[in-house]
């Protein structure tokens, strides 16, 4: 009994969180004319099922190179994000390290004050990084949230290990990345997931720090294509006729799949890690 | 100098911790100099240094105005909201899904439920205005469930709900992923010993199971105490209305559109500051009354 | 003991901090000195084509004679000329039009284009930083505290000195009628920059429209009255089945107060700061505190509970123009148009009876004249300055003259004579097939694919050679009737303390005002509050930015 309705819940929780997607997906393979009247929430395509939203958005200069400068960011931004965050986080796990929770104290206050967007953006500039694509992974490669997180799992590693490994003549960073880092391995699949997730999104440091359209990523040139009749850009007719394209719909659905899915693939994979650190876990005891 | 022995005690761990202050402070602390323009009437050409110094006259203005006690009210409603909801939710979804035997099953709904979690906020927004229109999906099912057929985003008794359920839609998934984690790190032999010991579903689930997540979930509550008072601004702008102005309009989106939207630098470092103080100070008395009653706090 | 450690370690990194941040303003203003090289590579190579003929050459006027010996690059802030990916233009540079110029004049550009919707940020941004471009576009929809402010604050230099000499054909342009010319001086009595001419002066572009196929349905005449209006939106609601009869926006108005205008005053527009205000005679007034404004709540509330409304209208936050869920469907009757789209409408839409006509604003009663209208001045909005941080502002100037010589202006808005365009026996450019009738490409996208809005003249009139008979009729006759634009606002300009103080107190009026329009016409308000509602208003310091904008127009006046 308690199963059932365990089952049916879930059923009815996966439902809310799959239709909404739905629509989007078989909306953007719909006809651009019968989209653009539609209210209602779209199971099948509309007419017949076309591809020429794809075609648009696909063809676009921009895209193609989008894509690539967003896999730059995301891959070598994790990395670098990873390093920083295992680090802090192993040297603030220690038990053994008298000033972790100074170190701590330091660390956390930024997640409450920060000195804003003019500031931020002078200091980046002055170190040169203006125009750069350094700009745009560097200045946000720490989150204090996601160190935390990590700094938790670390501190659950039983410290027996650690410290016949210490016998052994290990140093530091043998004992982090050969010893604390595969034992946490399903916590740190989640923050790698996080900072893949937020760096695949992101665009505002991309829009502030950089000049050059050939190093945008993705989400900031498929921003443009989502901005639909703002007023405030509308200076003449030509304008207006400009926001009024009938393609706009179609464009923005197929934009939003575009944007998306490769970064929902990515998911299964981070998964299966997840898997494999349960059964680490489970060996180890 | 017990700092200098320290040092010599663990010279690995400072080196270790070399890179990561060094980013802390160039990218957090020296920027933090910035705040002094919410004392001055700062201007680009002026800078830090030549702006003229205004005092509190920005704070003041601020307590001063007739929306000053509506956005901290819409600030404090929608975070304790959000918290009393939101923030158990993915706890139970993980849970529940722990308590799944059928690995397809369960894979499936997991896979299902972090989707909504990569769509951006606006096209999420989009799609509430969508739904919620006098003819949307969502209102239809509301009108045949007996409710009322109106525009519900247009109703400022809605504006919450809607706010806090499309977060949860959004979230629940991908929130819940933490939690998941820390349940399979939890030592399955634990199980075996308390299931021999005659513990039943429930009773595994209160002595085994919520322990041994417990560390993560205080953190988690820490860390949202912490950010009470900051309710972004980005969905609630693309969310509200004139309308909903009375329940929706919170500190964050008052200093977008008066600070960012103007370009009143000073006036909108002046709020920031104000909602970085509460902050810090909600997050300290939360970090204290967790070190008071369970092991666990942030420092 | 802890605390004292703790306290001790801020210390030091507070120290850190102050070290950090004097070094890296340091190191700030030397950065800007000494990257002013970036980017221009002028100076020798102007000087070598003209800089010794310091007076103006006989033909066309230029000290420059283009195209120039030497290939000279400037760098401009510009913002993206469009959106749409489906154009295929990533930098203005793949424009021909641009292309063309660029073989014409010899003169490079490298464009900053940001990111659509990002402008007013990035362009915040770029001021604050201090390095500037050598050209910068739009300064005036941008520089906060006005064109003249810029001067002042050393990001531009004024034109004052150079314009007589380097842009003579500028100066012709806007010297037509007095109106325009004092229209393109700053208050402080400075060429700032130059702008982008209306040539020849523009209709109204944007206005009411009703669906032609319901009239006929219904058996109506065009609506002239508020009270035919009325009765034409039951009978598209009882006999067509109209949901949402008439579409207003969210301020219960419409995006240049076209629908409003006919009470006398200018409601919230598209929701900008100063769209409420209007010039009667020479005197600031603000629409929502008037009487004309309660009556139009009134009339509103009224048709709101007859369901004549839009039901939704306060919720459609991003529509400036009507949705296409509205316009392409049964549902809405009445809208305010662009006009180019009242020929296309049957096109749009699954069902191809959807007509719709351009339509007059409204009146009281028949024979009263509308004072307010969508109206472009001569001079548009856009512009482009020079930087003080330019190498050679004389030879760009000289090159942003080009716009006002109709063989340039020609190329960037007409493209190449016999190809892209004939001269008609009236004189005037006219296009080819391979523009209007383009397997490819439809006129309008050919025009921002292909062709470049040059400063100088703008050639909007080109629209009207793709322009079907509906919006012909509409900007050249209908959306004139009796309309007069008596109350127009001119372009006015306010200081930097008083735009701050004027947009402080507005952002509170609005937000106040648009909430209470809403309430009202729902009927969540009683409109026996209205006094109470005036008072709020004044009470928020509606009368200070009267008073603001005001000084300002009689600042404009005295030009």
């Amino acid at each position: 009994m308690f199963l059932v309705i365990l089952y049916i819940l879930l059923g009815i929780m996966g439902l809310i969180f799959i239709v909404p997607v739905w629509h989007v997906v078989m909306a953007s393979f719909s006809e651009a004319r019968l989209l653009a009247s539609n209210t209602g929430v779209v199971l099948l395509p509309l007419g017949t099922p076309s591809i020429g939203g794809y075609k648009i958005v696909l063809t676009a200069p921009g895209i193609i190179s989008g894509y690539g400068n967003t896999a730059f960011y995301v891959i070598v931004g994790t990395v670098i994000s990873m390093l920083l965050t295992i680090m802090g986080a192993y040297a603030l796990s220690r038990k053994g390290f008298e000033y972790r929770n100074v170190f701590m104290l330091i660390l956390s206050f930024t997640m409450l004050f920060n000195g804003g967007m003019i500031p931020t953006y002078m200091v980046v500039r002055n170190l040169g990084l203006y125009n750069s694509r350094w700009a745009v992974i560097i200045p946000s490669a720490i989150s204090v949230f996601n160190l935390i997180i990590l700094r938790t799992a670390f501190q659950e590693v039983p410290a027996s290990l650690e410290e016949s490994a210490k016998l052994d003549g290990a140093n530091e960073f043998t004992i982090m990345f050969r010893i604390i880092v595969p034992l946490a391995k399903a916590s740190i699949a989640v923050v790698v997931l996080y900072y893949a997730v937020g760096i695949w999104n992101s665009w505002f440091p991309a829009m502030i720090y950089l000049k050059d359209r050939d190093k945008f990523p993705l989400q900031l040139i498929l921003r443009e294509t989502l901005l639909v009749n703002d007023s405030s850009m509308i200076a003449s007719s030509a304008d207006a006729q400009n926001a009024t394209n009938l393609d706009r719909k179609l464009v923005k659905y197929c934009t939003i799949v575009v944007g998306t899915l490769p970064i929902m693939c990515f998911y299964p994979f981070i998964q299966k890690y997840f898997t494999k650190g349960v059964m680490i876990g489970a060996v180890k005891g | 100098m017990k700092f200098l022995r320290d040092i010599k005690r663990n010279p690995g761990l400072y080196i270790i911790m070399i890179p990561v202050l060094a980013f802390f402070i160039i990218f957090a602390y020296v920027p933090m100099f910035g705040i002094v323009m919410a004392f001055q009437n700062y201007t680009p050409k002026g800078g830090f240094f030549h702006s003229e110094f205004v005092g509190l006259k920005h704070f003041i203005d601020f307590f001063g105005s007739v929306y000053f006690g509506r956005t901290i009210g819409n600030t404090l409603a929608i975070s304790i909201l959000n918290l009393v909801f939101g923030f158990p939710i993915p706890i139970i979804f993980a849970l529940m899904l722990n308590e799944v035997g059928n690995k397809y099953f369960k894979k499936t709904i997991q896979t299902v439920s972090y989707l909504p979690y990569f769509i951006s906020v606006v096209v999420v927004c989009g799609l509430i205005a969508d739904f919620t229109a006098s003819d949307g999906l969502v209102t239809e099912l509301i009108v045949a469930l007996g409710g009322e057929r109106m525009n519900y985003l247009g109703q400022a008794q809605f504006f919450r709900p809607i706010y806090i359920l499309s977060d949860m839609w959004q979230g629940i998934g991908f929130n819940s992923i933490i939690y998941l984690a820390a349940l399979s790190g939890i030592d399955q032999e634990l199980y075996e010993a308390a299931a021999l010991d005659g513990a039943g579903r429930w009773r595994q689930t209160l002595h085994v199971t919520l322990p041994g997540i417990a560390s993560t979930v205080i953190i988690l509550l820490i860390l949202r105490m912490g950010s009470m008072f900051s309710v972004g601004y980005e969905k609630i702008i693309l969310l509200y209305n004139t309308n909903t102005y009375e329940t929706a309009d919170v500190i964050s989106s008052y200093v977008y559109r008066m600070g960012l939207q103007n370009m009143n630098y000073s006036y909108s470092a002046a709020v920031g500051l104000f909602n970085s103080v509460i902050n810090t100070a909600l997050l300290v008395i939360s970090n204290k009354i967790s070190a008071k009653f369970s092991d666990t706090s942030l420092f | 003991m802890k605390a004292k450690k703790i306290l001790a370690l801020l210390l030091v990194l507070a120290l850190c901090m102050t070290a950090f941040a004097a070094c890296s303003s340091g190191s700030g203003s030397s950065g800007t000195s000494g990257s002013t090289s970036t980017g221009t590579t002028t100076g020798e190579t102007g000087g070598e084509t003209g800089g010794e003929t310091a007076e103006p050459g006989e033909a066309g006027g230029e000290t420059y004679t283009f195209p120039l010996a030497e290939q000279v690059t400037f760098t401009a802030w510009h913002t993206n000329p469009t959106s749409d990916p489906s154009l295929g233009i990533t930098t203005i540079n793949d424009i021909e039009a641009v292309q063309r110029l660029e073989a014409k004049t010899n003169v490079h550009i490298e464009w900053d284009v940001p990111a659509s919707g990002t402008e007013t940020d990035t362009f915040n941004l770029m001021i604050t930083s201090g390095e500037y471009p050598d050209l910068i576009f739009a300064i005036t929809s941008y520089y906060k505290g006005g064109v003249d402010k810029a001067i002042t604050d050393g990001v531009i230099i004024p034109l004052n000195d150079m314009i007589e000499t380097y842009a003579p054909d500028y100066m012709k342009l806007i010297s037509q009628n007095d109106a325009l010319k004092r229209d393109c001086i700053t208050d402080g009595g400075n060429y700032a920059s130059i702008a982008y001419i209306n040539t020849p002066d523009q209709g109204p572009w944007y206005g009411l429209t009703v669906r032609k196929d319901w009239l006929d349905k219904c058996g109506l005449d065009v609506p002239v009255t508020y009270d035919d209006w009325h009765d034409m939106l039951v009978a598209f609601k009882e006999q067509c089945g109209a949901t949402n009869p008439l579409w207003l926006n969210q301020y219960a108005s419409d995006m240049f107060n076209i629908f409003p205008a006919g009470y006398g005053i200018a409601a919230l527009g598209a929701g900008s700061q100063n769209s409420a205000f209007y010039n009667v005679d020479g005197t600031v007034h603000y629409g929502p505190i008037e009487e004309g404004y309660h009556d139009y709540i009134t009339m509103l509330n009224q048709w709101y509970s007859e369901g004549l409304l839009d039901p939704d209208f306060y919720t459609r936050a991003t529509d400036v123009f009507v949705p296409d869920s509205l316009s392409s469907t049964g549902k809405c009757g009445a809208f305010a148009d662009i006009y180019t789209l009242i020929d296309m409408r049957p096109m749009m839409s699954e069902d191809t009876t959807i007509s719709t006509i351009p339509v007059a604003q409204p009146v009281l009663k028949e024979g009263d004249t509308v004072h307010l209208r969508q109206y472009n001045w001569p001079k548009g909005t856009s512009d482009v300055a020079i930087s003080t941080q330019c190498e050679n502002p004389e030879l760009a100037l000289s090159w942003l003259n080009l716009g006002s010589i109709e063989e340039y202006s020609y190329l960037c808005y007409w493209g190449e004579e016999g190809n892209e365009y004939e001269i008609g026996e009236d004189g005037e450019p006219h296009f080819t097939d391979k523009v209007l009738n383009n397997p490819d490409i439809n006129p309008g996208d050919y025009l921002t694919k292909y062709f470049w809005r040059a400063p100088g003249m703008y050639r909007w009139s080109r629209e009207l050679e793709y322009a079907g008979p509906l919006a012909i009729s509409a900007i050249e006759d209908v959306w004139l009737q009796h309309s007069d634009g008596a109350y127009f606002m001119p372009n006015i300009t306010l200081t930097d303390a008083e735009g701050q103080e004027f947009s402080t107190k507005m952002a509170d009026i609005l937000t106040y005002v648009a909430e209470n329009t809403t309430k009202f016409i729902r009927g969540e308000r009683s409109l026996d509050e209205w006094d109470a509602f005036v008072e709020t208003v004044k009470g928020m310091g509606i009368d200070d930015a009267i008073a603001l904008e005001q000084a300002a127009l009689d600042r404009f006046n005295e030009r």
